[in-house]
């Protein structure tokens, strides 16, 4: 075994895996669409609601202005698919920048918090904080 | 380290056999094998280095005896063999071990052409070999094809004549040392030594030349004439090989040899983590399929026939649970973005880190939730001009999604919006 013939051995050898890998994944990927999609998804998140309500959680949004242009930003949500996704375009509409976040999930409840960078920090005042309940809960909901 | 071992007897059977087996281009051999091994300091080989060390000390005793004339007259320069030969033996010197200057191996080569010639001292004065009984007209043909094993036949083994070490290490040490050896260890060390086959006699130089040549300093005055096309050749043709394998690896780092081929090995490994993945995958999901199928079959049996349900063994369910856990784990670099994902089981652990320059949490988390991956945590931050994303998620059941996917889609995602977005100045936040 010299050095050409090891490395012209691991061009074959790699090439070999990664046509494997392919044809694998093509497989898989036939085999996904001619199943049948999981119903699921509606069980968990009934089952998410009632968890919620069970430890007593419940939906909050709070605000906390620390300095500057900085918020603190808690919020916590009932658990739904795409949650997430929503909790971040809204912010992403109001022009806040996240600069540390962090998302937990437990029973059936989201929360996040978030330390947040924006321009008009001002204008969006503890009052408001129903507001942007609202708004992450109709996003929700024109989704759902 | 024994090839050649000085010897009291001489066995002329054995050398009959070596000529058979040395075959030597007589014509053009002999002319340049003896500028090889008078330019003992500018010697070159590579696959066959050993083997042509060892053919040359042959081929030069070959033309050494070739030149019976000449030896008588530079007899002085010429190692003494044996007794037995018939050879004018007198007036050998022994030299020292060190290479012969340039100007001696200059005039020898001169010299050589016109049949007068000083041999370097060198080299020759290793050799305390019995001289074959080589007549002085024959001709010797040796081939070595390029890249054959290093396989020289001894003809004195079965003498068992008494070794001497310390001449051949000098005589090895002395050789050329302008070889392209492997420079890492791991290369050389599985196949050092130099052992004899107690079969055949057939002796392997492997790396042992190599390493002994390695300790000194390289000498690389010149190559041979005789081999310089092909060595070019098979140096691009080794260059062109590293390169190939450096564009099958995803994420390449450094250009140098030892990261090519450290980058292949991760991405062989990783590979090889994917396929065993992707067999996992597809041998749970056509289990699924087939599990469903037969309970739609089933379905369909018993509302047509209501009382036989004994086509189906109850135990097939059961048959398809895959006991092993499936695991993967990969990355992918881009020029400003670095993905992990690991995968045990249906948890999927996902790091990103993105330079700071859009925030690309939103389009991850749209990624995420087409790859119906559920967040359960998630932790952010800045760290100086990157930002690092850990994700913890769980696969909605049902979904086959796997590591390369994710982590290719991902970095895709990324790299798009990296893109997409308009250069901002450092500090605009």
């Amino acid at each position: 075994m010299n050095k050409a013939t090891i490395i012209e051995d691991a061009i074959t050898y790699i090439q070999e895996l990664q046509k494997t890998s392919d044809d694998l994944s093509e497989e898989l990927r036939e085999m996904e669409a001619s199943s049948e999609g999981g119903g699921k998804q509606m069980e968990m998140e009934g089952d998410a609601a009632d968890e919620m309500e069970k430890c007593g959680i419940k939906e909050e949004i709070k605000v906390t202005y620390i300095d500057g242009n900085t918020l603190l930003i808690k919020i916590v949500l009932q658990k739904k698919r795409g949650c997430f996704t929503k909790l971040i375009e809204t912010m992403d509409y109001l022009g806040f920048e996240l600069s540390e976040t962090s998302v937990t999930t437990f029973k059936g409840a989201m929360l996040f918090s978030s330390c947040v960078h924006g321009k008009f920090v001002d204008a969006l005042m503890i009052e408001q904080t129903e507001l942007l309940l609202d708004m992450i809960r109709s996003k929700e909901g024109n989704t759902c | 380290m024994k090839v050649y071992e000085e010897s009291g007897c001489f066995d002329p059977h054995s050398i009959t056999d070596c000529q058979d087996l040395m075959g030597l281009p007589a014509a053009t051999n002999c002319h340049n094998s003896s500028e090889d091994n008078l330019n003992l300091s500018s010697y070159n080989h590579h696959h066959h280095e050993d083997v042509s060390a060892t053919m040359d000390m042959e081929t030069h005793q070959h033309y050494l005896l070739d030149n019976t004339t000449t030896y008588n007259t530079n007899a002085h320069l010429i190692p003494y063999l044996t007794q037995e030969l018939s050879y004018d033996q007198s007036n050998w010197e022994t030299f020292n071990m060190v290479h012969s200057s340039s100007a001696a191996a200059e005039s020898a080569a001169a010299a050589s052409g016109g049949g007068g010639y000083t041999p370097t001292p060198d080299l020759l004065s290793l050799f305390h070999l019995p001289r074959c009984s080589f007549l002085p007209n024959s001709s010797i043909s040796f081939e070595t094809a390029p890249g054959s094993p290093p396989v020289v036949y001894d003809p004195l083994f079965h003498l068992n004549l008494p070794p001497q070490p310390a001449v051949f290490r000098e005589l090895l040490q002395s050789l050329p040392h302008d070889y392209t050896v492997p420079a890492d260890d791991k290369d050389a060390a599985g196949v050092g030594g130099l052992y004899h086959d107690g079969d055949n006699g057939i002796i392997e130089f492997t790396r042992d030349i190599s390493r002994a040549g390695r300790t000194k300093n390289r000498d690389k005055a010149g190559k041979t004439t005789k081999h310089f096309a092909t060595e070019r050749e098979r140096r691009v043709h080794l260059n062109d090989k590293y390169q190939a394998l450096r564009t099958m690896v995803p994420s390449p780092t450094k250009n140098d040899r030892a990261s090519i081929v450290g980058d292949a090995i991760d991405y062989i490994k990783e590979l090889i983590r994917t396929v065993h993945e992707l067999k996992i995958l597809v041998d749970k999901k056509r289990c699924g399929q087939d599990r469903s199928k037969r309970l739609k079959v089933e379905d369909a049996a018993s509302a047509a026939d209501a009382g036989d349900v004994d086509c189906k063994p109850l135990g097939d369910p059961d048959r398809c649970y895959n006991t092993s856990l499936r695991s993967s784990w990969l990355q992918r670099k881009s020029k400003d973005s670095e993905v992990d994902v690991r995968i045990i089981d249906d948890e999927v652990t996902i790091k990103l880190v993105q330079r700071k320059k859009i925030n690309c949490l939103l389009f991850v988390s749209r990624l995420l939730d087409e790859l119906q991956l559920d967040l359960h945590h998630v932790a952010g931050g800045n760290i100086g001009d990157y930002y690092s994303f850990l994700f913890n998620t769980k696969i909605y059941e049902g979904s086959s999604v796997y590591a390369s996917a994710i982590a290719n889609k991902l970095i895709d995602v990324v790299d798009r919006q990296y893109a997409a977005a308009p250069p901002t100045s450092n500090n605009s936040l």
